[in-house]
């Protein structure tokens, strides 16, 4: 029964990319029809599967393939149970990944960059992840941002402080991104613009054409 | 003279092939026979040579395949000590089995007489008439006494098959004749698992009707032959009708060809058939004695070495089990064995129920694996089944 439901998934994908799988998703999917209705898998689909399986483990270690022969159904079914467990945390993260911005909202280890678009806030307070230090929201035309560039070099010469610079006329992810700190950009520079600087440990943010020395100032006070 | 097997095979071009660098060892003939460069060489020559109609066109090519059809039909029924128009061509034993049961004029309370352990091929066919009123009546395969007593007058066809192709086990078809006739029981045999290796003598068996295939016979794919006794058919309901079964039509009438054509409707498997009677040639050749001899050789030879470590089905003795070798490892699935076979030595064998549901279902049984033997198999790949089955025991 385990190895039916392991089949009818695997064949079904495999099926979506190769019309030689569907047979035998369409076998995986009556063996677990059957045995789901308390009947018997006719086909011998589980049995052929443990046979190729046990086969080519014969080829390499006997041991090994007698091991994997005696524990079949409890091995089967430890894979099915990770199978339905990573099913669930994958599930999980794209949930969190569309509501919230982040696939793990409890810490850093998401792999994917927010992609939803400026609608959404942040409502952790929590960078996004990959995110941290100081980050400079530009746009590449913005007359502003072009005098700001050489204090920026500058300043992060002089301190080693070096931001993270995304550009938000052309890039609709650096776009969410900022629209994550709008709030806070705000509240510190009384409207959203660019050039904005943000220190991700403080959230206080400061805008437009400034000194080196107030940048760096900034960068002292939210380091 | 036994058989010298590597002269043998040399004729199966797929013998000397290897899979993984190991070869082949094929072991499912009760499914298909492999076939030799002779068969396969005629059925090349009809389509590269002569590949037209037969029995209508009186052009040069239709003439030759006409001579050819009618070259193919005299080699069978010398070969079954028979008379060519009593060999009808078909495309496999279950056709040839279902030209008798849909061409008998059947009456309600007539009944047919089968063995308990038949192929769905002599079952389904028969059970299908019960919307006409017949009967189906059932005796142990292989008891003689109860066969006897399951005959009555209603008993219209005694048909039974004549080695089982799940356990290889042959019923006395003489025998069992001559007490069907005495009951004035016609008998149709099934010999689609005796012809491949035993000499049938239709004269000496003496039943009626006997349906075969040619692809369990060295044969092309998709050919069979229904022998009827001359005269039997003669009252029957043509299976199928159309061109090449009559030999004059009006818009309200046709009048039928003669036997065999009758029951040989449309354009036939001219390739298939001449190739069929290439492979009775080159059985002949190597002599159907010689063919028993050496099945049974290597069966009693797997037999001694593993018969009773494994579960065995039938008797024990293997002279009594045709080429056959049914047997179920304890602990493990039928079909588990035969893809271990499959992958580790490329040892092919059959597992299920062999198309016997009805027998094992009857017994509790779920099925077996099934190794089948033929002429060009070698005690070496005997050893090579043989020590992988003890290797896949071991797993247990």
């Amino acid at each position: 029964m385990v190895l039916c439901i392991v089949a009818l998934v695997v064949f079904a994908v495999l099926s979506i990319f190769s019309a030689k799988y569907r047979p035998l998703a369409a076998e995986a999917f009556d063996c677990v029809f059957r045995k789901m209705t308390l009947r018997k898998c006719e086909t011998g689909l589980d049995q052929r599967i443990k046979g190729e399986i046990i086969g080519k483990l014969m080829m390499h270690n006997e041991n090994a393939a007698g091991f994997v022969f005696k524990h079949f159904e409890s091995i089967s079914f430890a894979f099915t149970a990770l199978f339905f467990a990573s099913l669930l945390y994958s599930g999980y993260s794209v949930y969190n990944l569309f509501t919230l911005g982040t696939c793990d909202p409890s810490g850093g280890n998401c792999v994917f960059s927010p992609l939803v678009n400026g609608t959404v806030a942040n409502q952790t307070g929590k960078p996004p992840c990959g995110l941290e230090g100081f980050v400079e929201f530009y746009g590449a035309e913005c007359p502003h941002c072009l005098k700001m560039k050489p204090i920026v070099e500058q300043v992060e010469s002089e301190t080693g402080v070096n931001f993270t610079k995304l550009e938000v006329w052309h890039n609709e992810s650096n776009v969410a991104v900022m629209q994550l700190h709008a709030a806070d950009i705000e509240r510190d520079c009384k409207f959203l613009g660019v050039p904005a600087f943000i220190g991700l440990k403080t959230n206080k943010s400061v805008c437009g054409e400034m000194t080196a020395d107030k940048l760096k100032q900034f960068i002292l006070e939210n380091g | 003279m036994g058989i010298d097997s590597r002269k043998v095979r040399m004729d199966f071009p797929v013998l000397g092939k290897s899979i993984s660098g190991k070869p082949i060892v094929y072991f499912d003939n009760a499914c298909q026979s492999l076939r030799p460069k002779q068969v396969v060489d005629k059925i090349d020559q009809y389509y590269l040579e002569f590949p037209a109609c037969g029995g209508r066109s009186g052009h040069s090519l239709g003439r030759r395949v006409d001579e050819e059809v009618k070259k193919s039909r005299k080699t069978l029924a010398k070969f079954f000590n028979a008379r060519e128009n009593e060999i009808i061509f078909t495309k496999n034993t279950t056709e040839s089995i279902n030209l008798i049961a849909y061409g008998m004029r059947w009456k309600a309370g007539d009944s047919v007489l089968i063995s308990d352990k038949e192929h769905n091929s002599n079952l389904i066919p028969w059970q299908q008439l019960k919307e006409k009123g017949v009967r189906l009546l059932r005796f142990r395969f292989g008891d003689i006494d109860d066969f006897e007593s399951k005959l009555d007058r209603s008993v219209r066809l005694v048909s039974f098959v004549h080695t089982s192709n799940l356990d290889g086990t042959i019923q006395p078809a003489e025998k069992m004749a001559k007490i069907a006739h005495d009951n004035k029981s016609p008998v149709l045999l099934d010999a689609a698992q005796s012809a491949p290796h035993k000499q049938l003598d239709m004269r000496k068996l003496g039943v009626d009707f006997m349906a075969c295939s040619g692809h369990k016979m060295l044969g092309p794919s998709g050919t069979g032959l229904l022998y009827a006794k001359a005269g039997s058919m003669d009252d029957m309901r043509p299976f199928m009708t159309g061109g090449e079964t009559v030999t004059d039509s009006t818009y309200d009438s046709a009048t039928f060809e003669k036997i065999p054509n009758r029951y040989e409707a449309g354009l036939q498997h001219y390739a298939g058939i001449i190739g069929f009677g290439a492979a009775v040639e080159y059985l002949g050749k190597v002599g159907m004695k010689n063919v028993s001899e050496h099945e049974m050789k290597l069966n009693s030879l797997i037999t001694e070495e593993i018969g009773s470590e494994v579960g065995l089905l039938g008797p024990m003795d293997a002279k009594e089990r045709s080429g056959i070798f049914s047997f179920n490892v304890r602990g493990m699935n039928y079909h588990e064995v035969a893809v271990l076979l499959d992958k580790t030595a490329n040892v092919m064998i059959r597992s299920g129920m062999h198309c016997v549901h009805s027998w094992f279902h009857a017994n509790n049984l779920d099925g077996s694996a099934r190794a089948s033997l033929y002429f060009y198999n070698t005690e070496e790949e005997c050893g090579i089944f043989v020590d992988s089955i003890r290797r896949i025991a071991k797993l247990r």
